[in-house]
Order: structure tokens, then C-alpha cells, then sequence
């Protein structure tokens, strides 16, 4: 009886088994083969959701003051506070201001303690590097247009320069300027490779023309 | 801890700056480091400026700046006696200390800021809404990991382990 019901245990185990590494090669074959629509689907989710999250009554008040080159009122943390469109790519996605991971899930992310669109300094955005956000980066060249399509005006940029370096060094040489606008993108690097990534690619670009009025 | 302590660290000296000091002299300020346990603390340019950004929306008086500031000095003595310099090496009960001097931060004045789930959150004052929010133990500070290839690395792993296994039973049953 004790031996039957061993045995028994055994054929659970081995077809769980089997079940999982079929599941995992059934989720790898998917990944593989329909990333780039899964991305694309995600993109469509998100202009919907930026549809919506533009309805709400909290961005009324998100406007800049031109005298100061300030927000009235920041964007609160999580919120969707403009578009990111750079054509020469076809990236076209959504800003969240602030850049945790539960938030990159959906589009990319302001980090929060840079600037926003036409305060004069630094602002930093991350994204992944998947279909949905920057997995094109990478093929930009200079002079390209980045246009930030923010709640409260419009601002095209120009890229100036592009480079690959390590996270760290990213983190080390990241320094927040107040007196010239600056945007810097980077994603993670290689972009067709799955894994943990310990390099970036990184865009600078600078502010060649804004629209307040909006 | 350490970006705990620089976040309350630089609030205490730009709120407390605010009215006496001129604009040059607070920047100055902002600067500075200091040193606990052997480790310095200083804050980075992004935390200083969300200071910045906190200050330009927000009012806060002169009564809950010094009491942030007595909270401060509480926080860098629990920190000091600890004989550590990350939050995550104290022992839990003095992490539970200082987490309890943030809590009283929050209610006893009008800065609302809470640990969640690993993060320094501050709130908007009035609202549940989070004005910012930063991770105590970053893993590479600021920059974060932008690769959401894990998943297909992982499943490819569990399948090529699978595979494996059943080409070798296949040869062992030939």
C-alpha cells in the first residue's frame, strides 16, 4: 500500500514536471515568436489609457509658468504626463513621471528629481527596450527630432550625441543641469539579447523649440 | 537608509534655510556632506532637486521645520549608536525605530512622508498622491534595469533544462 501510494507520488511529480518545462517552452516559443505583437498591443493599451488619464481634473491645474519656467504643479508620481515621439524610429509612447518598475510596465519613465519639459535643465527618461518603447533607440542618429508632447505644451528636440556605457557609469557621471535643457533617453543594451543588461544606450538631446500654449 | 537620511538630511537644511538664508547660501548648503560610521553622506543632484521642486509647491513653517529637524537628529543617533551605515544591516529594532520617527514626521506635520515597500514615498500634502519617490537600497541609484528580456531568458533556461533531460532519456532508452 505504502510502496503504491510512493509510486503514485512519483508519476505526479514527473508529469508536473513535464508539464512545467512544456509550459516554460510553450511561454519561450510565444515570447519569441510574438514579441513584437504583444508590444504592439501594449502600446495600443497604453494610448487608451493616456486618453483617459488626459479626461482627469487633476491635470487641469499641471500648467507652466513661463515667467519662472516652472510647473504651477507637478505631475503626481505615476501619472501620465505627455507622449514621447521621436518619427524618425516610430516610437511613439507614453511618459509617467517617475521611473519604477511597476511603471515601465507601461510606458517609459520621467525620473522624478530631473526637470520637466521646459523648466531649463536635465530630464531623464528610462524605457525598455522592447517594441512598445526603445527597442529602436539605438538606430537614431544625430540630429534626429524628439518631440515631447507634454498636458501642457510641446517641445522638439535635436539629438546631439549617442553613447553605450555601463549602469554604473550612467549613475556616476549623471549630473542634474539647471541652466541649459537637456533630455537624456537610455535603455538597456544589447536590445536583441534576453537577460540582465549591465550596459546602456544612451541619447542626448538638446531643446530646439517649445509651444506653451496649450 | 542612506538615501533616507540624505532625503530628511537635505530637507532639514532647505527648510530650515528658507527664510533666513539667501538663495547662494542655501545651493551652498545643499552641498554639504557629513559623515556617520565612517560613511559619507551626500545628496545626489536629482534628490536636491526634488527638494527643490517640493519647496516651490509647497509651504512649510518654520514650527514643523524644527520639528524635522529634532526628528533628524534622533534618526542620525539611532543610526550612530547602531555602529551601521546601511539600513538594511540594523537590527529590526532599530530599523523600527527610525521607520516610527518618519511615521511621527507624518503626522505631526505638513510633510507627509511614509517608507513603503522599500521606497521613501512623500506625498503631495492633503492627498494620497505621491509627489516622490525614491528606492532606500537601489540597486545602480538612479538608473534602472531596462530590460524585459528576463522572462525569455528564464523560459528558455526551464526549456533548454527540459529538453536536456528528455534527449537524454531518449539516448538511454536506444
Amino acid at each position: 500500500m505504502h510502496r503504491l501510494n510512493k509510486n503514485k507520488a512519483k508519476a505526479i511529480v514527473k508529469n508536473l514536471a513535464v508539464a512545467f518545462f512544456f509550459t516554460s517552452f510553450f511561454i519561450f516559443l510565444v515570447l519569441i515568436i510574438f514579441q513584437k505583437k504583444i508590444d504592439k498591443t501594449i502600446t495600443l493599451i497604453n494610448k487608451v489609457a493616456v486618453v483617459s488619464a488626459s479626461n482627469d481634473k487633476k491635470k487641469a491645474n499641471i500648467k507652466m509658468n513661463k515667467l519662472e519656467k516652472r510647473l504651477i504643479e507637478y505631475p503626481s508620481y505615476g501619472d501620465v504626463f505627455g507622449t514621447i515621439k521621436i518619427p524618425s524610429q516610430s516610437i511613439e509612447v507614453s511618459i509617467y513621471h517617475g521611473d519604477a518598475l511597476r511603471l515601465l510596465k507601461y510606458g517609459v519613465g520621467h525620473h522624478a528629481g530631473t526637470y520637466f519639459p521646459g523648466e531649463g535643465g536635465t530630464i531623464l527618461i528610462a524605457g525598455h527596450n522592447t517594441y512598445a518603447q526603445f527597442r529602436n533607440l539605438p538606430n537614431i542618429k544625430g540630429n534626429d527630432e524628439i518631440i515631447i508632447d507634454a498636458i501642457y505644451g510641446t517641445y522638439t528636440y535635436k539629438v546631439e550625441k549617442t553613447e553605450i556605457i555601463d549602469a554604473k557609469q550612467l549613475n556616476e557621471s549623471l549630473s542634474i543641469n539647471d541652466e541649459k535643457e537637456e533630455l537624456i533617453l537610455y535603455t538597456c543594451y544589447p536590445v536583441d539579447t534576453p537577460g540582465f543588461k549591465t550596459k546602456r544606450f544612451v541619447v542626448y538631446a538638446s531643446l530646439v523649440g517649445d509651444n506653451n500654449e496649450k | 537608509m542612506k538615501k533616507l537620511l540624505v532625503f530628511l538630511f537635505v530637507a532639514f537644511i532647505s527648510i530650515t534655510s528658507v527664510s533666513a538664508m539667501s538663495e547662494d547660501e542655501l545651493k551652498t548648503k545643499l552641498t554639504d556632506t557629513y559623515k556617520v560610521n565612517g560613511a559619507t553622506y551626500k545628496a545626489s543632484d536629482s534628490q536636491k532637486t526634488a527638494i527643490k521642486q517640493y519647496l516651490n509647491q509647497y509651504e512649510v513653517s518654520s514650527s514643523d521645520a524644527d520639528y524635522i529637524v529634532s526628528k533628524l537628529n534622533e534618526a542620525l543617533d539611532i543610526l550612530k549608536n547602531s555602529g551601521k551605515t546601511r539600513f538594511y544591516d540594523m537590527t529590526k529594532s532599530d530599523k523600527n525605530k527610525i521607520i516610527a520617527l518618519v511615521s511621527d514626521v507624518a503626522t505631526n506635520t505638513s510633510v507627509k512622508v511614509a517608507i513603503v515597500k522599500g521606497n521613501l514615498v512623500v506625498y503631495k500634502p492633503g492627498t494620497s498622491d505621491i509627489f516622490y519617490e525614491t528606492p532606500i537600497n537601489p540597486v545602480n541609484g538612479d538608473i534602472v534595469q531596462t530590460s524585459r528580456g528576463l522572462t525569455v531568458a528564464i523560459a528558455g533556461v526551464i526549456s533548454a533544462i527540459g529538453i536536456a533531460i528528455a534527449l537524454r532519456k531518449v539516448k538511454v532508452n536506444a
